[in-house]
């Protein structure tokens, strides 16, 4: 494979993902000074990220489907899933809540699943790429990954808080596990991804 | 085929093979390809980090032991603390969504703190120790999974949501909380994680 000139690939040098010292692959397979094994290219990092992106796909189907958060009021029990959610805080007039519970739980999961499949497909093939502009893409999805964790601390305040028994209790619901589990595999998927695959391409 | 010098770095974004040129104070290194940055030096960043992870760790005593509100309705009254907050699920059964809230909530913050002080006390002193990698790799690896800044914001859209149903006295533990994760924050980003790894490559014998 042939990698661009001046990237330290084309000389066979690694860099180890650990400790960052250099390793010259045609001598060593591992890093002088912590025994990582190294690689030119992280081995397997879309397969990695594309399939902890369908988990976390996957996940996100129960975790709008299912009621996140259960309140008892005298005995009647209402439950509501996060898109009713922020449409009762709508419709209450509570707009900040509402909007910081959209952005978090539904903006932001949907955009960084969109941008991580959208780097996969420019990491692979010989598709021309505009390579700042993907990694500026991956900064901010590996920034904004756990935001949305937000709805999730707020249903685990809730449920503390609320416990009066028949009067009014809060309990969680199944979509509340399953979009903590969107959120931890859409961070492991950023996580895997190797930006240097990107800048091998052809310059756009 | 270039020479590799003593100061050559690979760019960890676009793997591009570059030259370190001597780094002054306050001074911050970016890739000619790509923009990124590959290190920053400042005198006395360590210096910084320790003080601010000591303020933090004292700051985190208090956010866990004090009580983060008090809440009253219908004569009913109630005080939670962050742990409590995480554990009541544990003790309803929800046992997988408790033990993430406490780990990225609980756990991953404390350990990281400590292993944040140990280490930049321990190179600011220039221990040598082979230890100061694990700490380092450990440290680098929790960094990403704290979420207690992301617990703040959630505990802020709880209190406007409880507002209007009971009544709510904030404790010290909220206040604590606040300050603890701008300083948690200023500790973890003090130091450069090029130079760190520098220090701990001469430091940490294998």
């Amino acid at each position: 494979m042939n990698y661009p000139q001046g990237t330290a690939a084309q000389q066979k040098l690694a860099c180890c993902h650990v400790c960052h010292t250099i390793v010259d692959t045609q001598a060593h397979t591992h890093c002088s000074f912590c025994r990582n094994s190294v690689h030119l290219r992280r081995p397997g990092s879309i397969q990695k990220s594309l399939a902890y992106l369908f988990t976390s796909v996957v996940f996100y189907i129960p975790a709008n489907a299912f009621p996140i958060m259960n309140t008892t009021t005298l005995g009647q029990v209402e439950s509501h899933t996060i898109a009713e959610g922020v449409v009762t805080f709508w419709k209450a007039g509570d707009y900040p809540i509402a909007l910081v519970i959209f952005v978090a739980s539904i903006m932001i999961p949907v955009a960084k699943m969109i941008a991580i499949s959208w780097l996969c497909w420019f990491s692979t093939g010989s598709r021309k790429a505009n390579q700042r502009q993907l990694t500026r893409v991956y900064r901010v999805t590996e920034l904004i990954g756990k935001w949305s964790m937000i709805d999730v601390f707020v249903v685990t305040l809730m449920v503390a808080l609320v416990q009066m028994g028949s009067l009014m209790s809060i309990s969680p619901g199944p979509a509340a596990i399953t979009f903590a589990a969107v959120v931890v595999f859409t961070m492991l998927s950023a996580h895997a991804l190797d930006t240097r695959n990107i800048w091998d391409k052809d310059q756009l | 085929m270039s020479i590799l010098h003593a100061n050559s770095v690979i760019c960890q974004t676009c793997d591009q093979l570059l030259q370190l040129p001597e780094i002054q104070t306050d001074h911050r290194a970016f890739c000619p390809r790509c923009d990124s940055l590959l290190t920053s030096f400042s005198g006395d960043s360590l210096q910084q980090g320790i003080a601010f992870s000591i303020a933090a760790l004292i700051l985190l005593v208090s956010t866990y032991y004090f009580p983060i509100l008090d809440l009253s309705v219908q004569g009913q009254s109630r005080t939670l603390s962050l742990i409590q907050s995480a554990t009541s699920l544990l003790d309803r059964g929800d046992i997988v969504l408790g033990s993430l809230v406490m780990i990225f909530v609980v756990i991953a913050p404390t350990i990281t703190l400590l292993a944040v002080i140990t280490l930049f006390t321990g190179l600011e002193l220039k221990i040598k120790h082979g230890a100061w990698y694990w700490l380092t790799r450990g440290f680098y690896f929790l960094k990403d999974w704290n979420m207690i800044e992301v617990y703040l914001v959630g505990l802020f859209v709880t209190l406007t949501k409880m507002n209007a149903l009971a009544e709510i006295e904030l404790g010290l533990a909220f206040w604590s909380l606040i300050l603890f994760s701008f300083f948690f924050l200023a500790a973890i980003y003090s130091v450069d994680r090029h130079q760190i790894w520098l220090s701990v490559k001469k430091l940490a014998i294998q």
